[in-house]
């Protein structure tokens, strides 16, 4: 340990602390500008200077480690002329125009400006008038504003690893930007926006809507996909103006992705329902919530309990699954579902990943699918001494922290993953050394998608040749672990398919599910609409809503409290921060019940009580962020899964995950939307050219049992003979309904 | 997605990447190669241009920006076609004393072109430097390795007639 003084005051700190982290210790503020806790030190900035006692030139505090017995002044008439300085320099070729920016009120150099006490401009400088970019649809960039403190170029290399901005020229020349001023392309996370200091990066969804402070924030869970960030949702009255990060919070560290920080505007949709509707005879008529809980129950009570079914999405919170279990216990019937099952359920933190020195990723394009997971990957990845091997059909971002990127059609990248895992019981093949890294490393984790049981069986295997390895099977929706955990996970889905078209299901009764759009699901549209009561909850008027006799109008995840359990298996409190006028889910649940004669509580806190009472494995859950201890990822051992490709034709078909969706809710996002809004075929570089084709040709694809028709995109990362489509989009749900394994044929 | 789209410029053209991927495979496994790697595809190419840039990135794994950024850091990088005769006219102090302004003027006469500029058959390209090291023989030019000293006007125009008439190929 090592002994600072700093303003008079003693501190012990370790070796290696800086002096910005050592008075903080000391409780002693120091300005900064360029600095970021959550990156390496830059010290461009030269606002953080501090005296040393005996040396002549002054340190910066964010990168100089303390020394033994070291003295530090922070506070000098010195230091303030020379902070003053430093400031007022910046502001020379920064424009004042704060009264139009968008950062006004959160600024950096807004707050420092006011902090040194500059009130007037001593040098006489031309402000540039560099017209501002728009070429990334997310993020406005006025470079003028920029102070190049790199910030944003650092957080982009040390944590997204996608290096979309560097910086560029020397001197006083050196601006942000990309090479050869092309348009801003990346992953739009917005992880730049975040750490700009001044209003040089912008949010284009949030940009002149609000200001600042007249925003109101709740600290919440983002609910668009398995990650469980924490996230501040900023608010005016009942319109959501943005959702934010929280600095250095929650499991995501204060990290975002493109869908919740720019995808959340759907909570204000114009096309959200406001009011229920029933429909008889094909004629639909509005009516009160209460009318259409009361008309469906009515229909319920005459039913046999047995030809009802409940499905619920993996996106209601765990009070509201909970409840619907209680429903269906009211009403009598087993028939419960949801796209999840209990076969597969969470085995690490981001910790646990974070903390590894060799992951191995199956088969999945991790930083789509879970960007805030991808991000734990690459940290592991990125690590001194830490090995990554990738699987995965095409390259993906991945690639610049990969140690061995394996790619291939689906078919040959499931043999090599099988020869992988043979590797591990002592196998001579290519991935000898590669399974050798995860046997020696301390922490291996394997990351595998959860609905690809052939991946999964591959993962069980590693583990039980290697029972050091930590599983992370990568679920999909906000709440995936945690419906199963209050009961929705029994059934197999195919059941509830089964049901629906056998006739056995005469009622089926779906909280916010979009069975429509569903691999697996939906082919049942004709069935469904033919039932004799399908009652639907979602905010949206969605493709099964449409099919519903009884529909009504639900919360977002914004709009009510209650908990999520993420992919760790954490659950995470989810606060009400806006009221759109719409009731919940728990509260249709419960008046159903109540139509059915049983009482239920709507209270979130209440029934969270009945869950510690009656679910074991929450029964001494922390609500607010402590992990369910499942017994075992795997409930059953998995069998092998073939994986032969069905059907014939010239192209390997699978299906991708988008960042900028997940499932069928983010697509009424504006925003999202606009920048991708419907399924694209995504064709390497190689096949197009031998066919003749150009981006955005409309072709026909013809596989067997599917014919669609699909706008190209020529991808570089995509690998000869295999093309993509996203899941869970109305287009392609159909298709992967034939499986994961497809081969079809492009007809121009 | 968008960041994978294939790059299509206005200057697209076909070009054989052999030479780019045999200089970089050369450095695959050491770090800190970049300026290295930018320096032969540069003698190789001529200039970086954009879809060579891709192509080391690829090649490289790294980000096309990244190296754009190390690029235009340095002067001895170059993104615009360069002439195959470098004309250097030395500003320093004892050059400029000695009138090398006036055959800076002089290659603008006789080919069109200023400073960091190109002839539009890629034959000339003229660089203002700030010294070349042989004041004595101030003013002093460069035309790719040889040097020309003691010039007076008339004589570096006689010179850069010679270099014009010289036949494209050899």
């Amino acid at each position: 340990m090592l002994t600072v003084k700093i303003n008079g005051k003693e501190v012990e700190v370790p070796q290696g602390t800086t002096i910005l982290d050592a008075a903080k210790e000391a409780g002693v503020h120091i300005p900064v500008l360029c600095h970021d806790s959550r990156l390496n030190p830059f010290g461009a900035c030269r606002v953080c200077l501090v005296e040393q006692v005996g040396m002549p030139k002054l340190q910066a505090a964010c990168t100089t480690p303390v020394t033994d017995k070291m003295e530090l002044i922070t506070e000098s008439e010195k230091l303030s002329r020379v902070r003053k300085t430093a400031i007022e320099l910046l502001l020379i070729n920064h424009p004042l125009d704060c009264p139009v920016c968008d950062k006004g009120g959160e600024c950096t150099l807004q707050d420092l400006t006011y902090e040194v006490g500059v009130t007037k401009v001593r040098f006489d400088a031309v402000p540039n008038d560099t017209p501002v970019d728009h070429t990334n649809p997310f993020i406005e960039r006025d470079i003028d504003r920029c102070v190049l403190c790199g910030r944003c170029v650092r957080i982009c290399d040390e944590v997204v690893n996608i290096q979309a901005i560097s910086f560029l020229n020397r001197g006083t020349d050196t601006q942000i930007g990309t090479s050869f001023d092309q348009p801003w392309n990346c992953e739009y996370c917005g992880q730049c926006i975040s750490v700009c200091p001044v209003g040089s990066l912008n949010n284009r969804v949030y940009l002149f809507k609000n200001r600042p402070w007249n925003l109101e924030s709740e600290k919440t869970v983002c609910g668009l996909c398995s990650c469980g960030c924490t996230v501040s949702i900023d608010y005016e009255g009942n319109e959501v103006f943005r959702m934010n990060e929280m600095p250095e919070e929650g499991v995501n560290h204060g990290y975002m992705c493109a869908k919740g920080r720019f995808g959340f505007d759907f909570m204000n949709s114009v096309k959200r329902e406001t009011e229920a509707q029933i429909t008889v005879g094909g004629e639909a008529k509005k009516a009160s919530v209460t009318e259409a809980v009361e008309y469906a129950s009515e229909k319920l009570k005459a039913m046999n309990t047995d030809s009802v079914a409940i499905v619920v999405s993996p996106r209601i919170t765990n009070e509201e699954a909970f409840l619907a279990k209680k429903l269906a216990d009211a009403i009598g019937t087993k028939n419960i579902f949801s796209t999840e099952t209990d076969a597969i359920m969470p085995g690490a933190t981001y910790e646990d990943v974070e903390n590894s020195d060799a992951v191995a990723v199956l088969n999945i394009n991790v930083t789509e699918s879970n960007p805030i997971l991808g991000l734990a990957v690459r940290v592991a990845a990125r690590k001194e001494g830490s090995s990554l091997i990738t699987f995965y059909p095409s390259e993906t971002a991945l690639k610049r922290v990969t140690t061995k990127f394996v790619t291939g059609n689906p078919v040959e990248l499931a043999a090599d993953m099988e020869k992988f895992c043979a590797a591990f019981a002592g196998a001579e093949n290519e991935f000898t050394a590669d399974a050798k890294r995860l046997l020696d490393a301390e922490n291996p984790v394997v990351v595998f998608d959860a609905y690809n049981m052939a991946d999964a069986y591959i993962a069980q295997e590693i583990q039980k040749a290697c029972s050091k390895v930590k599983l992370v099977p990568a679920k999909a929706k906000n709440n995936s672990a945690g419906v199963v955990d209050m009961g929705f996970g029994v059934n197999a889905p195919e059941d509830f398919a089964k049901g629906v078209e056998t006739g056995k299901f005469k009622a089926v009764i779906s909280f916010g599910e979009n069975i429509a759009v569903r691999t697996g699901w939906s082919k049942l549209t004709g069935a469904l609409s033919k039932l004799e009561l399908l009652m639907v909850t979602d905010p949206f008027m969605s493709d099964t809503a449409k099919l519903a006799n009884v529909y009504v109008p639900v919360a977002t995840f914004a709009e009510k409290s209650g908990s999520f359990t993420n992919l760790e298996g954490r659950v995470q409190l989810v606060s009400k921060a806006v009221d759109k006028g719409v009731v919940s889910d728990a509260e249709i649940i419960s008046g159903l019940a109540k139509g059915l004669g049983t009482e239920l509580p709507t209270d979130a806190y209440a029934v969270r009580k009945l869950i510690e009472k009656e679910v074991k494995l929450y029964a001494d859950v922390q609500w607010d962020g402590g992990t369910v201890a499942y017994p075992s990822v795997f409930k059953t051992e998995l069998a092998k899964v073939a994986t032969t490709a069905a059907g014939s034709g010239k192209f390997y078909l699978y299906p991708a995950s988008l960042r900028l969706h997940s499932g069928s809710y983010t697509r009424w996002s504006p925003d999202l939307a606009k920048v991708y809004g419907a399924p694209v075929l995504d064709v390497s570089v190689e096949d197009a050219k031998e066919m003749g084709l150009n981006k955005d040709d409309k072709v026909k694809l013809k596989g067997d049992g599917f014919t669609g028709e699909f706008v190209v995109e020529i991808n570089k990362q995509v690998t000869k003979g295999c093309i993509s489509l996203p899941e869970d989009f109305v287009e392609t749900a159909d298709i992967f309904s034939n499986g994961r394994y497809l081969k079809a044929e492009i007809i121009k | 997605m968008a960041e994978n789209e294939v790059i299509e410029t206005e200057e697209q053209q076909e070009f054989d990447p052999t030479m780019c991927d045999e200089i970089c495979a050369k450095y695959q496994d050491w770090p800190g190669a970049t300026i290295p790697v930018l320096q032969e595809t540069q003698d190789a190419y001529g200039y970086l241009f954009p879809e060579l840039v891709e192509r080391i990135a690829d090649d490289m794994n790294m980000s096309p920006h990244q190296i754009y950024g190390v690029i235009t850091f340095y002067a001895q990088f170059y993104t615009k076609p360069r002439g195959k005769y470098i004309i250097r006219v030395c500003r320093g102090t004892a050059c400029h004393v000695q009138g090398s302004g006036r055959i800076s003027e002089i290659v603008k006469e006789e080919f069109g072109i200023g400073d960091g500029e190109t002839t539009a058959d890629v034959k000339f390209t003229l660089e203002e430097v700030s010294c070349i090291g042989a004041c004595g023989m101030s003013p002093v030019i460069m035309i790719n390795n040889s040097t020309y000293g003691n010039l007076k006007p008339e004589d570096a125009r006689k010179i850069f007639k010679d270099y014009a008439s010289l036949p494209d190929e050899g």
